[in-house]
């Protein structure tokens, strides 16, 4: 295929930083564990930080509020309230990452979660032990993350335990399906096919078309057996010029405003789809009794 | 495999999966015993699937949906052991003193430092007592000049909640900081050691030479030995952590430490509710005129007595019952 062809997994690799190692799973399946770097957890502590400094300001008020009220004596008050304080400040983080799984306010704001070393749920040990260091780690944490290839701090390698993005693509987003592609494309071919299908509504509409006309070109140029197969089950509400487009065209350049259809060919060649936006993954919603096998689709459009 | 054929074939596998998932985080009670084995029947699956599809389609959306999936399942299925708190009964009667058996070298070290400093600091202030300064302040030497303990002025003008609530966040934090100073390869720990020791000595030291030592002895009689023994535990399980950093063993240091770690906090989480104790006594009892200090030093004992009954429960217990044969841990196992 054309040379400008995206690598994927080597976008991948950026997004997810290519020298993270990744953690092996049962049977020592590599898991690539998205890593949070020192930037997104400084990020969260920030933020932390900030909410950390809020609750300490509600509760003076609240201390102070209840000195004119309650007829406990102001000794026992400012007592009560200084060993708030205490608590605030040793308690906050662990508290939240036990009853929150792994998250504080900020780790969720980032999107962050703190996983065993496995990518598992940490026990309430670890939690303990990684949030009772974070005193010594606000001094020395931060060489050990920028160094140690997996970012932990020195609670982290006591605990075992990493900080990982969790949730980094929307589940919920509306998804599309490719129902049917080329037996001869490989997983690069497909990758780039996919990602334009995925991104294509939310590209410019003339980019869009634009580009769906140089994918519909190649395809046609390429996949000639492909397309006879396919040429059955694509939409015949499509003008005629748009079905017998490699004769026009031979050139596979299709400026936006010469191929309006574009997008609509490139949609009925593979047979897109949506799935549903709910299903987690775009698994759960699948029905387990359907084939999802393009064949048979393409079968019935034939007898017809 | 061609992509589309893996993806019909197994499709209804991954979605199996989701769904069992889905289910055993929103309502597992409903899961039953066949249900819970086929999850992990899937899940090993689905994780084989994975494996297969970043080998033979790498950056195709079914490998990062089943990535999405994979590391989702992970994290719900995969639990540290021990997840749970052990209950209390257990952690009086086993896991604490189980701990301090395993880090008592290191509380051992702690303990020989700490009189060697304190020592050291006695005999430093001793020949020189412009060195107690230094550590209590010129005020409170002021003080001893005129024949008054620094202890007394503070706890006239301090109530005895505030005094109590600001000693016990004041011990707890020493405590935490000596624990946590361990990870530092231990020298956290050494430091606040050896700085308490100094302290110690030399504030005896500096009493002494203004004939006020009674009535410092007076006064930390209730909670000095405990306190003092909280501080040298903390620490020593601080030290234990650090030495887990630094000691070469058969075991991988990151399994050491995982291990070290645990004990450590097991250690620190039973010293707590003693130091919160320990503050009510200073703050109430230890500044009080109408206690005696046969009473004070009574006190005292008993407190370090229990607490040091309870430590080393499981050593005492060891020594009463040596023919009970043990079963060693297999070599590699990590039981964290």
């Amino acid at each position: 295929m054309g040379t400008a062809s995206p690598d994927p997994s080597e976008a991948d690799a950026a997004l997810w930083g290519a020298e993270a190692p990744s953690i092996l799973a049962l049977d020592n399946v590599a898991l690539d564990l998205p890593l949070a770097g020192l930037g997104t957890r400084s990020l969260a502590l920030l933020v932390d930080g900030v909410i950390l400094a809020l609750i300490a300001v509600a509760w003076g008020i609240f201390i102070g509020t209840l000195s004119s009220f309650s007829n406990l004596s102001g000794a026992w008050l400012a007592g009560i309230g200084l060993f708030g304080y205490f608590l605030l400040q040793w308690g906050y983080f662990s508290a939240c990452e036990i009853f929150l799984d792994g998250r504080t306010p900020g780790k969720m704001a980032l999107s962050l979660q703190t996983v065993t070393h496995l990518g598992g749920r940490p026990s309430v040990g670890a939690l303990l032990i990684r949030n009772l260091l974070r005193p010594i780690d606000y001094v020395f944490g931060i060489f050990f993350m920028a160094l140690d290839p997996r970012s932990r701090r020195l609670g982290d390698m006591v605990a075992s335990t990493l900080v990982a993005h969790r949730g980094l693509d929307d589940p919920s987003r509306r998804r599309l399906r490719i129902g049917r592609r080329p037996e001869s494309w490989g997983p690069d071919e497909i990758a780039l096919v996919e990602a334009f299908v995925a991104r294509a509504e939310r590209l410019e509409p003339e980019r869009a078309r634009y580009l769906a006309g140089e994918l519909v070109g190649w395809i046609l140029r390429t996949e000639p057996a492909f397309v006879a197969e396919a040429e059955g089950d694509v939409d015949r509400s499509l003008s005629p010029e748009a079905l017998s487009l490699e004769a026009q065209y031979p050139e596979a350049q299709y400026p936006e405003a010469q191929y309006p259809d574009a997008l609509h060919h490139l949609w009925s060649l593979l047979a897109v789809r949506e799935v549903d936006p709910a299903a987690f993954g775009g698994f759960a919603g699948d029905d387990p009794g359907a084939s999802p096998d393009p064949g048979d689709a393409v079968d019935r459009e034939v007898t017809v | 495999m061609n992509y589309g054929t893996f993806e019909s074939l197994r499709r209804p596998t991954w979605a199996r999966l989701a769904r069992l998932l889905k289910r055993a985080r929103d309502s597992p009670q409903t899961l039953g015993y066949d249900e819970l084995e086929e999850l992990s029947v899937v899940y090993r699956q689905v994780l084989h699937d994975y494996s297969l599809a970043t080998a033979r389609f790498p950056g195709t959306e079914i490998t990062r949906d089943l990535r999405r999936l994979v590391l989702d399942a992970t994290h719900f299925l995969q639990r540290d052991s021990g997840s749970r708190l052990p209950s209390l009964h257990r952690f009086v009667t086993r896991d604490f003193p189980a701990a301090m058996a395993k880090a008592a070298p290191a509380i051992l070290v702690a303990a020989l430092l700490f009189s060697a400093t304190s020592l050291f600091g006695f005999a430093l202030t001793a020949q020189n007592p412009s060195m107690g300064a230094y550590f209590v302040g010129p005020q409170a030497v002021q003080g001893l000049e005129d024949g008054e303990l620094w202890t007394d002025s503070i706890f006239a003008v301090t109530p005895g909640a505030i005094a109590s609530s600001k000693i016990a966040t004041n011990n707890l934090s020493v405590a935490l900081t000596a624990w946590g100073g361990g990870v530092l390869g231990g020298l956290g720990a050494f430091w606040v050691i050896c700085l308490n020791g100094l302290m110690l000595g030399s504030v005896l030291a500096l009493t002494a030479h203004y004939s006020l030592a009674h009535a410092l002895l007076e006064f930390i009689g209730a909670h000095g030995p405990l306190e003092i023994t909280m501080i040298l535990v903390t620490a020593g399980a601080g030290l234990h952590i650090g030495a887990s950093m630094v000691r070469a063993t058969d075991l991988p240091r990151s399994v050491e430490m995982r291990r070290a770690g645990r004990t450590g906090l097991t250690i620190l989480l039973g010293c707590l509710p003693w130091i919160l104790l320990l503050g009510f006594v200073e703050g109430f009892v230890s500044p009080s005129v109408d206690v005696s200090v046969t009473a004070k030093w009574t006190l005292g004992f008993l407190l370090e007595s229990i607490f040091l009954f309870w430590a080393f429960l499981s050593t005492l217990q060891a020594q009463a019952a040596p023919a009970v044969p043990t079963v060693p841990a297999a070599p590699g196992v990590d039981r964290g």
